[in-house]
């Protein structure tokens, strides 16, 4: 399901029988047929080319923000576990109070100051991940930093920084992997989610979310316009979930 | 049990010290030029300078940090830029019905995810088991506005069992308006079911297994007394602080589901003010929702510390 959204999304100009943007390829509408598989919506446009379109979106803000989220979550994580006392008890306390912001909230607060741009969206959801992700990252390397091989680094000389990234973090990969995949199921749940509030990407774009908002009022009327770009998310986001569950089950073996 | 209080009290305070910045900063330093904002880009120079003097936007940050705070504690949340209205009587009311939203949906949530979690954590890996957990993972992964949509389009037009609109008239009876929150109240119920059902499924799991189940089924008690008095009690434990610690995915769900069903509750109310970008209100909804937010998560602790002796001690020492 995943490799499937991925190569449509990578190559949506050659797979999209139509423009995503352009207006009046068919009848404003149009219940799906074989021309238009998806229907059409109120300008006409093509809704199965928008779908395929609207995937390279959240390929980009999802893997991306994910990333984003791991490599400051894991840093903070790591220097908390490392630290220790009250290094660590400050920063885990701020990150508790962080993190007694739900998350959605926090998002619309931060898009709204910040205005909407694909790259903020990038931002803001990776900086809110990082919390989350610094927690597993602390308790993985909590058992990791009392080993011989980290007093063995550090008396050989190693800098701050080089026994927490090259001796601990590669030893904390498995536990931060899972975390990355269920962290990479909900940015595509947080992305759709911001789409949907208008504070993602701007119309006209073909963003799933945005879709869904804007042709909220022809749910009685063309509910396939609805239908077709949530129905999208539900499959990218069931795709994730399995890959999730089947690296949790191959860890805890 | 008072250290253990007393430290999640302080933990309350710290956390709502560290919003009211976080928000502060939000809604004043980042968006940049306020009087230009509210005075739209024509205005002239004097005039938006004159505004910024006149807001107190002039003086330093900690100063007007303080003044904001000051006046929020005295119950001054300062007026909506596009309602013209006072951001807190407004906020409160809709609050209050995001809460009815919200209750009902805990409602129907509890049971349901309860039994769900008792009934296939007391044979794991069996049928029931496996399609309640692949079915629950699925549903919860989805964003609240898909499921939304798809039940609007089965049960709100093919079948016409619901309205599609949630709200409804102002004389309506007390089931009427339940039959109008139930679509959305069902959204929630659906994300948060996953989560809520894995830990109960878990707890059944972990006190079937117990030596005092064993014990309990070799003194030659039934099963149904086994069930009741052992394992559910020890089961349920977990599961209390899990109903806390979703409360942010509820809250979340609530600014979705409402802008889906145009339910004027709180949570609409801030997705309204964020697309407005009425600073205002928008500081003034986002501190009421995490104070309700930090205070339902204090109570779940504190219930979980009143039910459970063994946390209690080990988190008070």
């Amino acid at each position: 399901m995943v490799a499937l959204w991925i190569v449509t999304a990578l190559f949506a100009p050659w797979v999209a029988p139509h423009e995503p943007t352009s207006m009046g390829v068919g009848p404003t509408m149009a219940p799906p047929s074989l021309t238009h598989w998806f229907g059409t919506d109120e300008y006409g446009r093509d809704i199965l080319s928008r779908v395929i379109h609207g995937g390279r979106y959240v390929l980009a803000i999802a893997p991306a923000s994910t990333l984003l989220g791991l490599v400051i979550g894991t840093l903070i994580g790591l220097v908390a576990a490392y630290n220790g006392r009250w290094l660590d008890e400050g920063i885990m306390r701020l990150l508790d109070a962080v993190m007694a912001f739900p998350i959605v909230v926090l998002a619309l607060l931060a898009l709204t100051a910040l205005g909407s741009s694909t790259l903020n969206v990038i931002l803001v959801i990776g900086l809110v991940f990082a919390p989350l992700i610094a927690r597993t990252a602390r308790a993985a390397a909590l058992t990791e930093v009392r080993k011989e091989y980290v007093e063995a680094a550090r008396l050989r000389g190693e800098g701050y920084f080089g026994v927490l990234m090259v001796e601990i973090a590669p030893n904390i990969r498995g536990p931060l992997l899972v975390e990355g995949t269920i962290r990479l199921g909900y940015a595509v749940f947080t992305s759709a989610t911001l789409g949907f509030l208008g504070l993602g990407v701007q119309p006209p774009a073909p963003d799933w979310g945005l879709m869904v908002a804007s042709s909220r009022s022809l749910l009685t009327t063309a509910p396939w316009a609805v239908l077709a770009p949530a129905l999208a998310i539900g499959f990218v986001v069931i795709g994730f979930s399995l890959i999730a569950d089947g690296l949790r089950d191959l860890e805890s073996q | 049990m008072l250290r253990y209080t007393a430290r999640r009290l302080a933990l309350l305070g710290l956390t709502l010290l560290v919003a009211s910045v976080l928000i502060f900063a939000m809604t004043t330093v980042l968006p940049g030029d306020i009087g230009r904002i509210i005075l739209g880009p024509f205005a002239q120079e004097e005039a938006v300078a004159a505004l910024n003097e006149s807001l107190g936007l002039n003086q330093p940050l900690p100063v007007q940090y303080v003044q904001w705070m000051g006046g929020v504690l005295q119950g001054d949340w300062g007026e909506s830029l596009s309602l013209n209205t006072p951001v807190l009587p407004l906020a409160l009311e809709r609050l209050g019905r995001s809460l009815m939203l919200a209750a009902l949906a805990i409602a129907l949530l509890i049971p349901l995810a309860i039994g769900a979690g008792v009934a296939a954590g007391r044979r794991p890996g069996g049928k029931l088991d496996r399609v309640l957990s692949v079915g629950g993972l699925a549903l919860g992964a989805m964003p609240e506005f898909v499921t939304g949509v798809v039940l609007i389009v089965v049960f709100g037009i093919a079948l016409d069992w619901f309205p599609v609109q949630a709200v409804a008239g102002r004389d309506a009876g007390f089931w009427q308006v339940i039959h109008g929150l139930f679509l959305p109240a069902m959204c929630l119920v659906l994300l948060l079911f996953a989560y809520l059902f894995r830990m109960t499924r878990a707890g059944m799991i972990t006190a079937l297994e117990a030596d005092f189940t064993r014990t309990a089924r070799l003194k030659g008690l039934p099963e149904r007394i086994v069930l009741r008095r052992h394992v559910l009690r020890n089961a349920l434990l977990p599961t209390v602080t899990v109903i806390g610690a979703q409360l942010g995915w509820l809250v979340g769900g609530l600014v979705v589901v409402e802008s889906l069903f145009r339910y004027p509750g709180i949570g609409s109310l801030l997705h309204n003010a964020a697309s407005n970008k009425d600073i205002p209100l928008l500081a003034g909804c986002t501190l009421l929702v995490t104070l309700v937010f930090s205070v339902a998560n204090l109570t779940a602790d504190l219930l979980y510390g009143l039910l459970n002796p063994r946390v209690r001690d080990a988190i008070g020492d």
